[in-house]
Formats: structure tokens, sequence, C-alpha cells
């Protein structure tokens, strides 16, 4: 087996290596992700480097699984429900788990497809987390408030996913990235014919007896359009979206209630961002 | 050491072991791409028969990287469930169903450290896998294709340079990015990306007998 020579520099092989292994930061795997969308011997590597690293996964000591772990995933399979066939502008979003991790997957590297705006929108991501953390995320020397910077990075990556993960299924999707006051992502809504709907990110604890509410925010007016639980299990509230307000502007804002009759205001919100 | 396991209903096949003579498990003829493939049409037996053939492995390497059972099982949960919902996502021209899914547990692995918080875990695995107690002697339900493969690699790890061999381990099973690698080792981001680099060529080539048909694939796709 012929090992492929990527005809750059030793940093951006070591990078792409890097993506292999999962290893880079989120604005040098945007970096290398653009890259590998015009370079071919480049994603030669990473499909090498792949196939070594998963050889490693068996040297690891190996280890019973639970056997309820089984049973767990098949149940879940089961109640898993079935994929709406295509056009999907109208299809309920699949659990977060399934989108958010489109890097992962083995050919999304090796066989691009269009081009897709990752580092453009990554980097107004964060820049948005800035604004409405109401902090200065980056200086010179990386993050200096708020939570740690692998928490915004890696949840504002994970945003980034979820929306081209929908886009790539309906290009006419709209969205709004809900933004604690940390800076962390908390969740993103997906917003097209079929209505809003929430794919958590990164979901903070909920005590008992709460839950989620999201309303649309326009007009000087917020609107609660459904409920989430701590899991992410959405329910509309069947409540059209404010009056005079044409689709797609706004923002979406999430607030903290007690479990039962939706308030008619927000009490405590706890994360928002316009929508796009 | 992994206990031998009872017999049962509820009994996995080990992920890496070939049936013993005379006990060819069902679906024994079919191939994983084959069961993959069977997803599309929501055929749970082919997901039960998949996870029979690769949930140990999925589970030993999400156990290994995220140090916490709890979160290996969701791991393991979560990449069934991306199969299941999106079979589509394999492509058989570009590899087995088994790199492509530990490739898949890696990455969620690392991501759910990342989400939990506990990435800086219990231990810094620097060392190869292969100095674990247990790992280095194979299970006993282990059947002989996986036991030697995976001497194998750990033999191939114990070739390299120990700074290669330490920056990988470090990525690889303990899932720090490159440059929290330099920072924990004390060099330059890049100079652990040219001992990656390095490291993964050599790799490459000292596992070339079970990275290509005769070994790996074995394991995957023709059971």
């Amino acid at each position: 087996m012929s090992a492929p020579v990527p005809p750059h520099d030793d940093e951006l092989a070591g990078a792409v290596v890097g993506r292999a292994l999962h290893a880079l930061e989120p604005d040098e795997e945007d970096r290398v992700a653009e890259h590998l969308r015009t370079c071919a011997p480049c994603r030669a590597v990473l499909a090498e480097t792949r196939a070594t690293m998963a050889a490693l996964a068996h040297a690891v000591a190996d280890a019973d699984p639970p056997a309820a772990l089984r049973r767990r995933v098949l149940d879940a399979a089961a109640a898993d429900p079935a994929p709406t066939p295509p056009p999907v502008a109208a299809a309920p979003e699949p659990p977060p788990d399934v989108r958010v991790d489109d890097r992962a997957d083995v050919g999304t590297d090796d066989a691009p497809t269009a081009p897709r705006p990752v580092g453009g929108r990554r980097l107004a991501l964060l820049a948005l987390v800035a604004v409405v953390a109401g902090v200065i995320v980056f200086s010179a020397r990386g993050l200096v408030t708020g939570p740690p910077a692998d928490d915004r990075s890696v949840a504002a990556a994970r945003a980034e996913q979820v929306i081209t993960s929908a886009e790539q299924r309906d290009p006419d999707v709209r969205h709004a990235s809900l933004i604690q006051p940390g800076g962390v992502v908390m969740a993103v809504v997906l917003d097209d014919a079929g209505g809003a709907r929430v794919v958590p990110v990164d979901l903070p604890e909920l005590g008992p007896g709460r839950t989620f509410v999201l309303w649309r925010v326009a007009g000087g007016s917020a609107t609660a359009v459904g409920t989430f639980d701590p899991v992410g299990t959405y329910t509309p509230t069947g409540t059209p979206a404010p009056t005079g307000t044409r689709p797609g502007q706004g923002a979406y804002a999430v607030s903290a209630e007690p479990s039962g009759p939706v308030p008619e205001r927000p009490s405590t919100v706890v994360a928002s961002g316009p929508l796009v | 050491m992994t206990p031998p396991r009872a017999a049962g209903p509820d009994v996995l096949e080990p992920a890496l072991a070939r049936p013993a003579a005379g006990a060819a498990p069902a679906g024994a003829d079919v191939t994983d791409a084959d069961l993959v493939a069977r997803l599309a049409s929501r055929d749970t037996g082919a997901l039960d028969l998949l996870y029979a053939r690769h949930g140990r492995a999925a589970y030993s390497l999400a156990r290994r990287v995220c140090a916490d059972e709890t979160l290996a099982e969701d791991v393991v949960q979560e990449v069934f469930l991306v199969l299941w919902r999106d079979p589509e996502r394999f492509d058989r021209t570009r590899g087995t169903v088994i790199s492509w899914l530990l490739t898949l547990v890696h990455h969620k692995a690392v991501d759910a450290v990342r989400r939990e918080a506990t990435r800086r875990r219990h231990h810094v695995p620097t060392e190869e896998p292969g100095t674990d107690a247990g790992s280095a002697v194979p299970s006993a339900d282990r059947a002989a294709l996986g036991s030697v493969i995976a001497e194998h690699v750990r033999a191939a790890l114990r070739h390299l340079p120990s700074e290669q061999r330490q920056a990988l381990g470090l990525a690889y099973y303990g899932g720090y990015t490159q440059r929290e690698v330099a920072s924990i080792t004390g060099v330059p981001i890049g100079t652990v990306k040219s001992r990656m680099f390095t490291g993964v060529a050599k790799l490459r080539v000292l596992l070339a007998p079970v990275l290509g048909t005769s070994g790996l694939d074995l394991l995957g796709d023709t059971w």
C-alpha cells in the first residue's frame, strides 16, 4: 500500500491528518474543510488516515457492552419515525444527534458536493455569539470571558452543521441560532413551510417540573409557538406567527417556564437569536 | 480481561470474533454492506446483526475515549441510530462498514467528552492501548483473527518513536486537539502536526497487511 503524499507543506499535511483524528480546533477545521473540497491528494490522505485510525480502534482493551444496550439500540430504532421521502420541505427534522456531526461521515469529505459557506457562517455565528453574549469573544489571546472557548466554539460548530445539513435538504429553510447569555448556542430553530422546529445543540439544565418555551418575536410582540423538554422533544402550540410579519423575519427566543399552560409572556429568557 | 460470556438470547457476538467452527451465527453469509443496504427498508433484523457484529468494537472504542461507561453507551446508541436513519451515508466503494462505523464512533466519542467537559478525563492515555492490563492478553471469547489483528496493531504502535506514539495516542484515544497535544507535550503545534503525519505514515506501512483485504476487511464485509 503506497502512502499518498499531499503536495503541501508539513503544516497543512499535519492538519489534514488532524482532521482525520478529529483533532482540529474549529477555526482550523474550517480551513482544512475548504481546502479538501478542491484538493484530491489531500482527500486521499484523509481517507487513508481514517482507515489507519480505524485500525487503531481494534487495539483498545476489549469491553463487553451492557446487554441492555442492544435492546436500547433496537428500541430506539423501532421508535424512530420513518423518514419522509423527498421533497423534504415539510419533513420533520430528525433528532439532532443524527445531523450535527456530518463531518464524521467518512463520505462527506471524500466526495464534496456543492460548496458550502462553512467558514463564513461559522465566523458569522461566532460574531453573533459575541454580540449576544455582550462580550468581546476574541482577543489576540483568544477568548477572554464567559464559558470556556471550546464550549462556545464546539456549540457554534454543531449549530453550523445542523444548519448546513438542513440547507442541504431544503435550501430555503430559515434558521435562528439561539444563543445563551454566556455565548453558547443552545439550539437551532429551523423554520420552513412546515413550521418551526427545534434542534438542540447544548441545552442547559432544566429543573423538574419545568419546560422550555419557544417564542417567535416579531413586530414588538412575542408569541409562544412551541415547547420542548430537556431532550429536545418539540411540541408546537399551534399558535400562528404574529400577524403583520412576513415569514422569515424577526427572531426566536426561549424561556424556561413551569410545566403546564404556556404563559402569555416569557418569564425567564434563556436564549435568543435572529431569524435569518 | 473480559470474562467469558454466558449463553443466552441477549448475548452478543463479539465484534471482532469470527464464529467458532460449526457455530455460524444467523446471517453469517451476509456482508455488512448488504446489511446496511437493508436498513433502508427499515429492517431491524439487519440492524440487530450489525450491532451483534460490531457493537462490541464500537463500545470498546467509545469507552476508551470517553472514559465513562454511560457516555460510551450513549455514543454507541447514537452511532447505530445514525446508521439506521441514514444508511446512505455509508458508501461501500470507499471502505468497509466497520472502518466507517469506528470512525463515526471515534468522532462521536470525542464530541461527547468535549461536550460533557470531561475531556480532562481521569487519565492521560499517552501509552499505546496494548499496555493496558487485560488488553495485552486476548480475551477468552476473541477469535483468532481478531486477536491477530489487535496484536498487529499494538505491535505497530510499539514500533513508532515514543513522541509520535504519544501525539497520536493523545489525539485518538484521548480526544485532544492538536493544540492541546502541543500544550500537554510542551512542543510547538507544528511539531505535533509533523509527528502525527509521520506517525500515521509509518503506521500505514506497518499496518498494510491488515489494512488490505486480508485483514480488517475480512472482519467487516466478508463475515
